[in-house]
């Protein structure tokens, strides 16, 4: 009976979370008429692809290349120097308790609302000429993966116990192999989740992503979205599709890196 | 000379450690630095290894200034408490890890890890992962990552403290022929009395930070220098008892007067039902099996006998405490030998 009651609150839970994506799907495939008069069906009754070709037929390509290249860039940016910062902070003694004062400055920054830093962001990315350019982009995802991954990434070195380190000084190795042969190993599945998070992160930013990129040739997935919704109505097909074309490669990554992803919550919630 | 240590102080901020020790450890010495918990000697070993830095005075070793040398760069390899093996390396690559970082070509590493695995009986374990060893043999890893180097000095901190009593009765005879097989410098620190004597060539007992006595096993056993090394020094504990209840206790020849405390270690107490110099009730009875320990107090003064003999909880214990088992301290808990008494006298 336990089971039972079980299995059906677990469907239950299932199918809630699987309506909007189910609903995602049907209106994907369903043609422009039927979106607009079939109501709420979930499913389509005759397959359409209009949308998908609609889709197919803008820039696509570029679309997915400058997301990918955005969050993967702000992700490898923001783990390199984040694995240093929370390497430090966890290594070293500073005067004054200066390390507890950076984490809440970081901690305080990553609450923030992002468009409190949008407007001097502007300001500072119009002086350095990083306006309109995926360089600039890259910088200011910064704001959002970057206090992430430091806090994220503090709990996987803490992690790892200082005798090892030591006795990798004992073994011959200075402070640069003892990264590469002894931290950056014990940490890989911290690394890989905290990367996951960062990509993530990037790939559905949109606010800076508006604000900092007027070219067409430059915009992203999220922004581009944003383009089906117009005063004269919204292109629901074409929405749907982009949504699921942006959500596919972060269920691959995921799925892919599942172990490790497990592995790195259990580390870092220690 | 090996290793000297000149006037070593170490200090956090205003909390000092350690006020100033000074050693000399000769070649091929087994050094066991004892004492109780936070008496420095943890540190005193990091700061040999590099771990700490010195706060002030001079470390060599074979006449070479240590205090600025990275631990990298000394020559000094060490076992540490926990093991430290690499999780994610197997045993093959821990061995072998030192010799990479010394730019040994592949060949020439897996020649040495082979040998050094053989020697200490690891051949078959060379695949696996610390995970997948027990404590005995993470802890001959671990001495095998330490010894594939030949280094100049060996460092031991508490290597045994991991494991059950009759492992480390094995592993402390093992350490004990690695000795005399290498021939080594090596400083060991432990807690444990037992160890300190057992392993030793040379003790140095540690308490707040100084040291307090350094001698071989049987100095500090026969002639402890202070009351802090007769009761650290030896198992069950020495007795204490003051020289006016001992004047009370015992019917012998009056103490000088110089002497402040008596003390006498339990195994040497004479149980003598025919002539007994005092008596003592038995509270606590442990058997060990060759003999038995008896716990009792004399005069309101903790005291404990180990005898052959066969009491009971209850009875009265017939001791006589001999002259020549006697250790006198002044009233600075300082030594008195026979010579300063009849220089006294």
């Amino acid at each position: 009976m336990n089971a039972r009651v079980h299995g059906i609150v677990v469907w239950c839970c299932t199918g809630l979370f699987l309506l909007p994506i189910v609903w995602m799907f049907g209106t994907a495939f369903k043609s422009p008429n039927e979106i607009l008069n079939a109501g709420a069906s979930l499913l389509p009754t005759t397959l359409s692809f209009d949308s998908w070709l609609a889709v197919w037929q803008g820039s696509l390509f570029t679309l997915i290349s400058n997301t990918v290249l955005v969050s993967l860039s702000a992700t490898v940016v923001s783990v390199v120097v984040a694995f240093f910062a929370a390497y430090g902070l966890v290594r070293y003694r500073f005067p004054a308790k200066l390390d507890y004062l950076f984490l809440l400055l970081v901690l305080i920054i990553k609450m923030m609302p992002p468009i409190v830093v949008a407007i001097p962001l502007y300001s500072l990315m119009n002086q350095l000429s990083l306006l309109n350019s995926k360089a600039g982009l890259i910088l200011a995802y910064q704001v959002y993966t970057l206090p992430f991954c430091i806090w994220m990434l503090l709990g996987f070195i803490r992690d790892i116990p200082l005798e090892i380190e030591e006795a990798g000084a004992m073994d011959g190795a200075h402070l640069f192999r003892r990264l590469l042969h002894i931290v950056f190993p014990l940490c890989a599945p911290g690394l890989v989740a905290t990367s996951i998070f960062a990509m993530i992160l990037g790939w559905n930013e949109f606010l800076f992503s508006l604000l900092f990129i007027h070219s067409p040739d430059k915009l992203t997935i999220p922004l581009f979205i944003s383009n089906f919704m117009t005063e004269d109505g919204t292109a629901w097909g074409e929405l749907m599709v982009i949504g699921i074309i942006s959500s596919i490669p972060m269920l691959v990554l995921a799925s892919y890196m599942q172990r490790y992803l497990l592995r790195g919550f259990s580390m870092g919630l220690k | 000379m090996k290793l000297q240590l000149k006037n070593i102080h170490k200090a956090y901020g205003n909390n000092t450690v350690i006020p100033e020790v000074n050693l000399a450890i000769n070649d091929g010495e087994f050094v066991v630095f004892v004492g109780p918990s936070g008496c420095g000697k943890s540190t005193l070993l990091r700061m040999i290894a590099g771990l700490e830095s010195i706060t002030s005075g001079t470390m060599m070793l074979n006449n070479k200034v240590l205090n600025k040398v990275h631990p990298s760069k000394r020559a000094v390899a060490m076992v540490f408490q926990s093991y430290a093996l690499y999780p994610h390396m197997t045993v093959a690559k821990n061995i072998g890890f030192p010799l990479k970082m010394a730019g040994l070509s592949k060949a020439a590493i897996e020649q040495q890890v082979q040998s050094t695995a053989k020697s200490l009986q690891l051949t078959s374990l060379l695949k696996r992962l610390p995970s997948e060893l027990s404590g005995g043999q993470r802890q001959r890893v671990a001495i095998g990552r330490a010894i594939v180097r030949d280094p100049e000095l060996f460092l031991f901190d508490e290597p045994l403290s991991n494991l059950d009593a009759k492992l480390r009765s094995e592993m402390r005879i093992y350490l004990k022929q690695l000795h005399q097989q290498l021939k080594s410098t090596m400083v060991y620190v432990t807690h444990d009395q037992v160890e300190a004597m057992t392993l030793a060539d040379k003790i140095v007992v540690l308490n707040k930070g100084a040291i307090e006595q350094v001698g071989t096993p049987e100095e500090l056993y026969n002639s402890p220098q202070n009351t802090f090394v007769a009761s650290f020094i030896g198992s069950p504990v020495m007795n204490f008892l003051p020289a006016n209840i001992y004047g009370q206790v015992s019917r012998q020849q009056a103490l000088p007067s110089c002497v402040h405390t008596v003390g006498v270690r339990p195994n040497q107490v004479c149980v003598d039902a025919t002539n007994p110099s005092c008596m003592m009730t038995i509270e606590v009875m442990e058997p060990l099996g060759y003999a038995r320990l008896y716990y009792g107090q004399l005069q309101g003064n903790a005291f404990i006998v180990e005898s052959d003999a066969q009491y009971g909880v209850g009875d009265e214990l017939p001791i006589s405490l001999p002259r020549s088992v006697q250790h006198w301290f002044d009233a600075n808990e300082q030594r008195i030998s026979a010579k300063e008494v009849s220089h006294a006298a």
